[in-house]
């Protein structure tokens, strides 16, 4: 018994990561598998190395460091081509051996066992491919008997893990109960390994078949028994990802196997496979797999049409995949489907051309890749050359290359873009439409290649302008192929050293950069706030145009461009600079002046917003917040006036008028000039009030000043008003507009968000106005909102769901805005509370489902803001009760943990450990997390990114905290070094890129802190370990149809419902996700403001239309000046088309600049003048 | 109105002096800095100068050209390839160039030697050229090289074989042999070659791990007042240089700033500058751990068809973004650049580092 217990407990330790031996151990080895996920293998084994003689290193860590670096090793392996690879490898299986030589009976063993032999049928697959490679025709046999003797050793090391890994599962019987995770788990991970361990011995089969000769009978046979053996495996798992892996290569044995009856199986396999409605990453994959094989089986058949769809298809919806082994696979069956459809004698010589170039340009991508397709699709490229009977030579001369270069783009890239317009616009078949798209982007590749050989023809003796051009439709080229940072590099580069070649040209260049950058921007998968370097390159473009060419048209574009920029970033006064900068002779100087207006006033609002910060070093005087709001009334009043006598009264009201009124009233707002807002909303023409009107019946639009969010911000505004003029009755009919303006839905979320928001920005203002010098408005609009309130609250028994909502928010925000220290801040809390208290007192069906657990919370929030934590804990404890996985409660339930620590209250300091560690409630055991566990649960989450990384900082705050707070000198050190501790292991393996400028500047105060707590000088945070460069292992570790049961976690997915997860992915509750958004919105001011952050967030960020792209118009086009701007769309059109509103961050609340932004799309579709 | 006599007789002297001007005997040399070319039959030459006889057959001269400032010489009656040879070399493809020059050598009379001397020395650079991106092909390099030094001690190549011959023992890493061969181009008689001498020298001290005393190296060669454009060119290598110095030093901020410097400064055409300046600068903002800067810095080696030529500097760049790459979310390009560099500089270092194993012991 004691026996099978401690075997258990190998296993389970084994299983579930040996990492979590100690916490000495999860650090190093922690730190190991950082650099080893971002490809520092290098690294990972030199950082190995240094700690395998560290006497300070457990021998725990150090046992496993030959398995650790035989891992990095194999890793680093997949990154590599099949040449390079085998050293790598063999150095690998050399610490496997070491390994489990010295630590027979280590828990390692078995993996350890099981990787040795899957690095010998790899290399066993090394030799398979080399023996059919063209180049070694007629020198098989070695490659193959090498082949069969490595397989023969991977059989047997197989065999013994099988083994292994069969007693392991089977150790952990049938029977464990639900409470005990862990073991649930580690059975898990154990049958995964047996399950692994018997497709490995499957595959050693089939691999064996493969070093014969197709036609031998010795091929059949081996292949018939690999069938059987995989459909043994997929009869036992058939539910499971591994079962249908195993079904694939079945359908594989048959299909090697040939013939019609054996294709005809395979086939039938196939497309139950493809069919299988699974879509995870792991679906996916292995669909990919079957994708290849089936292109393979239907290339057989001559079936090359029905390859070319599918697989053209595949290319076109996975690029992801793209150099997997797969994906090559599946691209070099389209070659062969290609090169067999083009003999079609019936085909046009068109089309035939169209199917051996895009034949061409597949072979030769795929010639340049290392693997098992290199030789065989490097033999074909000359081969299909001769078929296209093109290379009859390339010119010889500059001239004659930029010649001919030019042609290409005009007619050549014109006519097909006009061709796809017209199919686009005449709905014809998508596979036309892609064919023709096909054709444009070889065409598009050959362009850019013969200029490129224009470029380098050309010699001391070339026009500099000539040289000039070449690179400017090199850049031109490259941009419409999307290679936006090719051409922003380019375009840059000739802007800024050829200007005194020819500075119109260079003018063209340096704005071809600007937009080139814009769509690195917009491309980028990143964040919108962590696009620092996308936004840097596009200012540095601005500034290249503004700088050289201050007073050309492009430079006006590129003003408005950097002031939307820099609103965007934050920077209002910035932008507002660079919008007050476009003079009164330009185009935009009417929308440049509205949005200068609107910066300035954010930048005011952005400004007072931090006027606490006593320590504040960049806070603007008071004078220059005058000026700013001045600055702000004076541009919107020109911009208004402007554009409003532009504006036929009877026309349709133009966005940035509207906009620019209600930012307008806005200022009045906040002034206290209620009367003159209303006013201003209300009087005709262009009156806001009436702009947000939709005809009865008809659904607001979801962008434009129409919209919901638009309508809500103004009627918002008319509340305010109401408010400070105490006109309950106006103010109450506004209530009513807004929640019809507002979409309710089911639960009424909208319009609670709206005045929760409300209360927000009722802080703000009320932050404002106590740092004012004046204190008379403060104590004004106190005076208002409490009478306001007050009056509201005692006719609370008739109000909704939302309005209580929204009182409840406006009595806390109030508190928030005036200091929790305060006497009055408490009696505001109080009442929040009460009002909640009510919330949840009322009858069944009063809170919209689900909603109680944030109504909770929030009361939560407020007891604990009220200092009455016992209540509070006792209150999230309840919430816990209920749903222990709940995010937001195990975060409030630390924090409240925190703040009472914090209290210094006696004894408090306690909470403070428990705010790290969690602690139980009554009979719940560890029902609240604390901090660490947060962290922990949310580790590999990276959709709680913020949550996990604030969860890791308050952690080390409390802990601090602990430390001083310790008698005992010793034990208080002991805390803050392990803080510091913690916080630089963490440093070491995320480094601020991953961090993000914030997040490190954050972490590494505290790690300044900590160290002058504990007397040690000030080093900066250690950064990652720096690295050479090297290859990520992107490709190698997909390959799992090579390596079947290479990863593990994939095999157990996908088709079996998941396990519970340890944390929700969504939370349910509405308001939770209200709350959410609050948190993530900040304060940083004003209502139109916070809309456009708000919007930001929740679209896919842009920062200048792509409709940018008709302007650009190369040199050589401008003959014809409406046909170039025309084709020149389609290239825009390729991405999704950019709506204005979302490439300005002004477009519901503020000034719109031209759609396309900049001075050239004003003109509708005239390019620029050219030499 | 015009005489018809005195038309004819006008444009007889056109005729005439565009005969002249293309030269009878066409013998050309491009100096560096200046478009309009000397023609003319070049009569002798030295290590230091070349002597090309130009000007009409009533008012012929000679002029001596310095060697330094020698771009290109075309040589009357060569073969037509030689010239797209030229350019393909110039392009970087250099095993193109060396088999068209091969075949330029085949077709060049027997009587004509100062031609098959030249053409000699041009597969003998070529092949450098090639050696210094596939080091196996180092030995060669060098033996073509030393050949034609010894055969021809007196010839105008006599400076560029040796430099071009320092360069490939640097890269062979053989110090001993390197040293002294940069000694004696510093007994060039120009600025520019002694500047590139002490600049080789600087490049020595930092092969040897001797940060500071390169930055010594290159400051005297900053401290030199530059004025033509080979001394131009070599005061921006010293920045280049100091730029590396600095770096190992750990002031890779200080780097950039020099490297910038170069950039702005720098001619258009001088290809290998601005290539050399964008790999640099693209190291020194990877030490200040800007992986995105530094992947746009090493772009425009990729991107820029001119520095695209520079092989060496292409390739170190092409390994930088098979990684970088992917700090823009972009696996694919990183693969493409990986390919580019195995498939065009398969036995570069560059290559070889990326695909060397990981480092460690075992």
């Amino acid at each position: 018994m004691a026996t099978k217990h401690r075997c258990v407990w190998l296993a389970t330790l084994a299983l579930a990561g040996h990492a979590a031996a100690s916490r000495a151990a999860d650090l190093h080895l922690e730190l190991v598998e950082g650099l080893r996920s971002r490809g520092y293998h290098d690294t990972a084994v030199v950082y190995l190395d240094q700690i395998e003689n560290d006497a300070r290193v457990s021998q725990d860590v150090r046992t496993v460091i030959p398995f650790e670096r035989a891992v990095t090793l194999l890793q680093s392996a997949r990154s590599l081509g099949p040449e390079a690879r085998r050293e790598p490898l063999d150095r690998a299986q050399a610490q496997f051996e070491a390994f489990t030589r010295a630590n027979p009976d280590h828990p390692l063993s078995a993996r350890a066992n099981t990787e040795r032999a899957r690095i010998l049928l790899e290399n066993a697959r090394l030799g398979i491919w080399q023996a059919r490679s063209p180049a070694n025709k007629g020198q098989e046999q070695p490659f193959r008997d090498e082949a069969r003797a490595l397989i023969a050793r991977a059989r047997t090391v197989f065999q013994t893990a099988h083994d292994q890994h069969k007693a392991a599962w089977e150790q952990f019987g049938v029977f464990i109960p639900e409470t005990e995770r862990q073991k649930i788990e580690a059975r898990k991970q154990a049958e995964i390994a047996y399950m692994q361990t018997q497709m490995d011995l499957a595959m050693c089969t089939y691999e064996e078949a493969q070093t014969h000769p197709r036609d031998s009978a010795e091929f059949k046979r081996l292949l018939t028994r690999a069938a059987e053996d995989f459909e043994a495996i997929h009869e036992k798992y058939r539910s499971i990802v591994v079962g249908l892996y195993a079904r694939m290569w079945q359908a594989k044995c048959f299909e090697e196997q040939g013939g019609r009856e054996g294709l005809g199986r395979a086939l039938g396999i196939y497309n139950e496979l493809l069919g299988h409605p699974g879509d995870s990453q792991t679906m996916q994959i292995l669909k990919g797999h079957v994708r290849h094989f089936w292109c393979i089986c239907q290339n057989q058949r001559n079936e090359s049409q029905l390859v070319i769809q599918a697989a053209d298809e595949w290319v076109k919806n996975n690029r992801v995949w793209l150099r997997t082994p797969f994906g090559i696979g599946i691209r070099w069956e389209l070659v062969q489907a290609l090169e067999a459809y083009a003999q079609d004698r019936t085909l046009a010589a068109k089309d035939k051309e169209r199917l051996l170039r895009q034949a061409l340009g597949e072979a030769e991508a795929i010639s340049r890749i290392a693997g098992q397709y290199r030789d065989v699709a490097a033999f074909a490229v000359p081969r299909i050359k001769v078929a296209l009977n093109i290379d009859p030579g390339d010119p010889r001369d500059f001239d004659t290359a930029l010649g001919r270069g030019r042609t290409m783009i005009k007619p050549g890239i014109f006519d097909r873009q006009q061709a796809i317009d017209a199919e686009r616009a005449g709905q014809k078949r998508a596979d036309e439409l892609a064919a023709l798209e096909r054709d444009l982007a070889d065409h598009l590749r050959e362009t850019g290649r013969v200029l490129e050989l224009a470029v380098n023809l050309s010699d001391s003796k070339t026009d500099p302008r000539h040289l000039l051009e070449a690179h400017y439709l090199l850049a031109y080229v490259h941009y419409l192929q999307d290679r936006a940072f090719e051409a922003g590099v380019l375009a840059e580069f000739v802007g800024r050293k050829f200007r005194e070649a020819d500075p119109e040209f260079a003018l063209k260049s340096a704005y071809l950069s600007m937009a080139a950058w814009t769509k690195v921007y917009n491309a980028s998968p990143q964040p919108e706030d962590d696009r620092t370097f996308e936004v840097d390159r596009i200012i540095r473009a601005c500034q290249l145009v503004t700088g050289f060419w201050p007073q050309s048209e492009e430079a006006q574009g590129a003003r408005i461009q950097l002031g939307r920029i820099f609103s965007r970033r934050e920077q209002p006064a910035e932008a507002a600079r660079w919008y007050s900068e476009v003079p009164e002779s330009a185009e935009q100087y009417a929308e440049a002046q509205l949005a200068a207006g609107q910066a300035w006033w954010n930048a005011y609002l952005k400004a007072a917003a931090r006027r606490d910060d006593a320590g504040d070093a960049e806070q603007p005087a008071p004078e220059q917040l005058d000026e700013w709001q001045r600055s702000a009334e004076g541009h919107l009043k020109v911009g208004i006036a402007r554009v409003e006598a532009a504006t036929p009264k009877d026309q349709e009201s133009p966005v940035d008028l509207i906009a620019g009124k209600v930012t307008m009233a806005q200022i009045l707002v906040n002034r206290g000039e209620y009367d003159a807002a209303v006013k201003l909303l209300k009087t005709e023409p262009h009156a806001p009030e009436q702009a947000i009107q939709v005809k009865q019946g008809e659904t607001r639009p979801k962008s434009g000043i129409k919209s919901p969010a638009f309508a809500s911000l103004v009627y918002q505004l008319f509340l305010r008003s109401y408010v400070g003029t105490k006109n309950i009755d106006e103010a109450l009919r506004v209530m009513e507009q807004l929640e019809r303006a507002v979409p309710e839905g089911d639960d009424g979320t909208a319009v609670t968000a709206i005045y929760i928001k409300l209360g927000r920005e009722l802080q703000n203002e009320i932050e404002r106005l106590r740092a004012s010098p004046s204190g008379n408005r403060l104590t004004e609009v106190l005076a208002s909102f409490e009478e306001f309130l007050s009056a509201l609250t005692a006719q609370r028994e008739r109000m909704n769901y939302s309005a209580l909502i929204w009182i409840a928010e406006t009595w806390y925000y109030l508190a928030e805005g005036i200091g929790s220290g305060n006497l009055r801040a408490q009696d505001y809390y109080g009442r929040a509370a009460e009002t909640y208290q009510d919330i949840l007192g009322r009858p069944q069906g009063f809170v919209p489902g689900g909603k109680d657990l944030g109504v909770k919370l929030r009361l939560v929030n407020c007891r604990r803001s009220q200092g009455e934590y016992q209540q509070a804990l006792e209150l999230v404890g309840e919430v816990l009760a209920g749903q222990p996985m709940a995010l937001q409660a195990q975060i409030e339930a630390a924090q409240v943990l925190q703040s009472w620590g914090e209290s210094g209250e006696p004894e408090a300091h306690k909470h403070l450990r428990e705010a790290i560690q969690g602690r139980d409630i009554g009979t719940q055991k560890k029902a609240v997390w604390g901090w660490a566990g947060i962290v922990r649960m949310l580790a590999n989450r990276p959709e709680y990114r913020e949550q996990s990384l604030q969860a890791r900082y308050n952690s080390a705050v409390c802990r601090r905290q602990y430390g001083l707070e310790q008698s005992s000198g010793a034990k208080g050190k002991a805390e803050l070094e392990h803080a510091r501790t913690e916080l630089e292991m963490f440093a070491r393996v995320s480094g601020p890129e991953q961090l993000g400028d914030e997040w490190w500047k954050k972490f590494e105060g505290m790690y300044h802190t900590l160290q002058r707590d504990l007397n040690q000088a000030t080093t900066p945070l250690p950064r990652p370990v720096r690295h050479q460069p090297r290859p990520l292992s992107a490709v190698g570790s997909m390959d799992l149809a090579a390596r079947p049961a290479g990863t593990s976690a994939r095999l157990m997915a996908g088709s079996r419902p998941r396990a519970a997860a340890a944390v929700p992915v969504k939370s349910t509750s509405p308001v939770l996700v209200i709350l959410g958004l609050l948190v993530a919105a900040g304060g940083a001011g004003g209502i139109v403001f916070w809309m456009v952050q708000s919007q930001k967030r929740s679209r896919r960020p842009r920062l200048m239309s792509s409709a940018i792209a008709p302007a650009f118009t190369p040199p050589a086009m401008t003959a014809d000046p409406s046909r170039s701007s025309r084709t020149a769309a389609p290239a825009a059109r390729r991405k999704p088309a950019v709506a204005d509103d979302e490439s300005r961050p002004s477009t519901t609340a503020g000034p719109a600049p031209a759609p396309g932004g900049g001075a050239r799309t004003r003109r509708s579709g005239q390019p620029p003048a050219s030499g | 109105m015009t005489s018809p006599r005195f038309l004819t007789a006008a444009v007889a002297a056109m005729l005439v002096l565009a005969a002249a001007s293309r030269g009878d005997a066409a013998d050309e040399i491009t100096r560096k800095g200046s478009a309009a070319p000397l023609r003319g039959e070049i009569t002798e030459f030295s290590r230091t100068e070349v002597t090309i006889k130009t000007g009409l057959r009533a008012n012929q001269r000679d002029e001596k050209v310095p060697v330094n400032v020698i771009a290109r010489i075309e040589w009357d009656g060569e073969p037509s390839k030689l010239s797209l040879n030229r350019n393909a070399e110039a392009a970087g493809r250099y095993g193109e160039a060396i088999k068209g020059y091969g075949e330029a050598l085949a077709e060049v009379p027997g009587e004509n030697a100062r031609l098959q001397t030249d053409v000699t020395f041009l597969i003998a650079r070529a092949t450098a050229r090639q050696a210094l991106v596939d080091p196996p092909k180092l030995d060669d390099a060098i033996a073509k090289l030393e050949a034609f030094r010894s055969a021809n001690s007196n010839h105008f190549r006599h400076f560029e074989a040796t430099s071009l011959l320092g360069e490939l023992y640097l890269a062979k890493r053989d110090f001993i042999k390197a040293a002294p061969i940069f000694q004696q181009l510093e007994q060039a008689p120009w600025n520019d070659y002694k500047m590139a001498a002490k600049n080789a020298g600087g490049r020595l001290n930092l092969l040897n791990d001797k940060p500071e005393a390169a930055q010594a190296d290159f400051d005297s060669v900053l401290a030199i007042d530059a004025t033509s454009p080979g001394e131009v060119a070599e005061r921006l290598q010293a920045l280049l240089g100091k730029a590396t110095a600095l770096q190992r030093l750990g002031q890779p901020a200080e780097a950039q700033q020099e490297i910038e410097r170069v950039i702005e400064q720098a001619d258009n055409n001088d290809s290998e500058t601005l290539a050399e300046a964008y790999v640099r600068l693209g190291d020194s903002l990877q030490a200040q751990n800007k992986p995105q800067e530094a992947l746009v810095a090493y772009l425009h080696v990729d991107v820029i068809p001119k520095l695209a030529r520079e092989s060496q500097h292409h390739s170190e760049a092409l390994l930088h973004l098979s990684n970088l790459w992917n700090a823009v979310s972009r696996p694919d390009r990183a693969g493409e650049a990986r390919d580019l560099l195995m498939s065009r500089y398969p036995t570069s270092d560059a290559a070889r580092k990326l695909s060397a194993p990981a480092a460690g012991s075992e």
